[in-house]
């Protein structure tokens, strides 16, 4: 190994402990912090800061500068090919993240022009049409296009849980479904099932209140159910999914009915100049591309399922990305299993000839 | 600490002092029915996976109980190919880890069947999670390798089994691939689920501190070789407690709450 080599290596082996120092450092400033004033930083907050700041822009420069001095010393020979993939895979990530950064988007639009916003939230209601986004909590900047939320769709797993606890911590789970019963213990009673309803409203008829399973819009998930003590007491109560429950009385047992979301999708159109230019559909893992930006399902109307939260990305850098993710498991793969497995073919097949 | 006296409890018990029994079988050079008692704990602790596949109708590598589970069946394989393909040692560990990781599974995380979250259908979960495992199996005995280097353990010559800081070394190179591939199927997962690759959580940040211990070990080894073997055992330890903390701490305490909570 020449001089030179030695010391780009040296410094890489500096380079490369440097940033999981720092996560380490940063954690248990956060441990310290915890354990002297009792609150807990935000991690992901502080991550952020410390990765984005001054220092590490030089770093990650400096980090560059060396990944491509790795690449002129290593570059050309056919044993090293699994190197030169992986580290020009980590310049090609590197490069497309900075890009795709706020302040890679303000330097592509000063060099070329081209004006993208970064990152942003959309927040549309069932059948209305919202053409700006949300790029801080108080800003909102103009689309180059509109977007329609035509449905929202959420789909839950069913039936539903019951989630029963006891003052003493013991837990129980149940499905909601009619006539289900649990036995718990022999402190505690037993929880059945009498009802369930997907959206519960009450009427009242001639003086007198029931509930009811409503047809009409809207959401609201709860049970009827019967709980007895072990005194043989018997009392009936509603639980909802969406609200607080109580604690039942004398026998203090805490019951919540859970219903998962299985899945949420927003269908949508896209308008350019009044005119739907596409449609399709935003759920989670698969987002939805238009103009140069990604939309992801982020979040919903939880209460009422009224509107939709989309999250809004630029694409710039993505492809670079994704080919540097496929190059750096392909260098890193070649470098330390495939070429010794080809190795030890050849010499097996030299050993046979001889 | 409780136990589960259920048939998946029963399933792990059963797997974990097979593998306890083996340990000590080998202990006392009764090696071939250390063998056996090894293979057969592993086919239990292969039931309980599939029979929690059943119970929860979706490959069970959601939550810590599920990968504590994984782990316990994945040693066993993973302990024969490293045996048979990179010559490494470590097999009566591998025993013990194998009961070891299982412990938590049968005693510590709850069984109770969890729903997946529309953020966990993806294609992308099982492998992310996968290589991972994989990747911590190995590292780990890479870790217990380099500890055999650091005290200067010398294996048996009939064993015809490679030097530990080799056997250190090669298992490193195993794992680092699988490493690498978790990182990255995360990384694209994250994009398509979140929209943002990176997201700086406390499960990503240790997972890429893990990730940069073995890549600068690797620069470090082919800096100075074998001259400072002890130093390239320390650095693989470094990176093995990395990935204790990425595993447990990072999803249990409060300290790091972040996107990966759920697991």
């Amino acid at each position: 190994m020449s001089k030179v080599r030695r010391i780009v290596t040296g410094f890489s082996v500096v380079l490369l402990t440097a940033p999981a120092v720092v996560i380490l450092s940063m954690f248990s400033y956060s441990a310290f912090y915890y354990f002297k004033y009792k609150v807990f930083l935000d991690s992901t907050f502080l991550a952020k800061q410390i990765f984005n700041s001054q220092p590490f822009v030089i770093y990650y420069a400096v980090l560059m500068v060396f990944l491509l001095f790795s690449l002129v010393f290593t570059i050309g020979k056919i044993k090293n090919i699994g190197i030169v993939l992986s580290h020009a895979a980590v310049i090609l990530i590197i490069g497309s993240s900075m890009a795709a950064s706020e302040k890679g988007h303000e330097v592509i639009g000063r060099l070329f022009g081209v004006e993208k916003i970064p990152t942003g939230e959309i927040v549309i209601y069932k059948g209305q049409t919202e053409d700006k986004v949300w790029v801080t909590p108080e800003k909102q900047k103009p689309l180059p296009f509109a977007i329609r939320l035509v449905n929202l769709r959420i789909e839950f797993y069913h039936p539903g849980v019951l989630h029963i606890r006891n003052l003493e911590g013991k837990y129980w789970q149940m499905p909601a479904e009619p006539n289900a019963a649990q036995y718990l213990d022999p402190n505690t009673g037993m929880v059945q099932v009498l009802n369930v309803f997907k959206n519960f409203k009450v009427k009242t008829e001639n003086d007198k209140t029931s509930a009811y399973d409503s047809p009409d819009g809207g959401s609201n998930p709860a049970v009827r159910i019967s709980y007895t003590s072990p005194r043989g007491a018997v009392v009936k109560k509603y639980i909802y999914a969406k609200f607080q429950n109580p604690v039942l009385p004398d026998d203090k047992i805490y019951i919540d009915y859970i219903i998962d979301v299985k899945d949420y999708f927003s269908y949508i159109e896209i308008l350019v100049d009044g005119k739907v230019a596409a449609s399709g559909i935003v759920e989670v893992n698969r987002p939805f591309s238009f103009g140069g930006y990604h939309f992801y399902q982020k979040g919903y109307d939880t209460q009422t399922e009224n509107f939709t939260v989309l999250g809004m990305v630029s694409d710039t850098g993505l492809k670079p990305f994704y080919v540097g993710c496929i190059g750096l498991m392909a260098g890193v793969s070649w470098h330390f299993w495939f070429r010794h497995l080809f190795a030890k073919r050849k010499k097996a097949e030299e050993s046979d000839a001889h | 600490m409780h136990i589960k006296d259920t048939i998946l409890g029963l399933l792990i018990y059963f797997a974990m002092g097979l593998y306890l029994l083996a340990f000590i079988a080998t202990l006392v050079r009764l090696r071939k029915i250390g063998k056996l008692l090894f293979m057969i704990g592993f086919v239990a602790a292969l039931g309980a996976w599939i029979f929690r596949w059943y119970l929860v109708r979706h490959i069970p590598l959601q939550n810590l109980f599920e990968v504590f589970l994984f782990l316990g069946l994945a040693v066993y394989p993973l302990s024969i190919f490293c045996l048979r393909a990179l010559r490494t040692g470590g097999f009566a560990a591998d025993m013990l880890i194998g009961a070891i990781v299982l412990f938590p599974a049968g005693f510590i995380f709850s069984e109770v069947p969890m729903h997946l979250p529309p953020a966990l259908q993806s294609w992308l979960f099982v492998p992310h999670v996968l290589v991972y495992m994989l990747s911590y199996i190995l590292m780990t005995k890479a870790a217990f390798q380099a500890f055999l280097q650091l005290d200067n353990y010398k294996n048996n010559p009939a064993a015809n089994l490679i030097d530990n800081e080799e056997a250190t070394y090669r298992l490193v190179c195993a794992g680092f691939p699988l490493m690498t591939a978790g990182l990255v199927l995360g990384s694209i997962w994250a994009k398509l689920a979140w929209g943002d690759w990176w997201g700086w959580d406390p499960k990503e940040l240790w997972s890429l501190a893990g990730w940069l211990v073995f890549a600068s070990y690797f620069h470090f080894r082919s800096l100075f070789g074998k001259k400072f073997s002890r130093i390239n055992s320390l650095w693989a330890i470094a990176g093995f407690v990395i990935i204790v903390i990425t595993l447990l701490w990072a999803n249990l305490s409060r300290l790091f709450a972040g996107l990966h909570a759920y697991a």
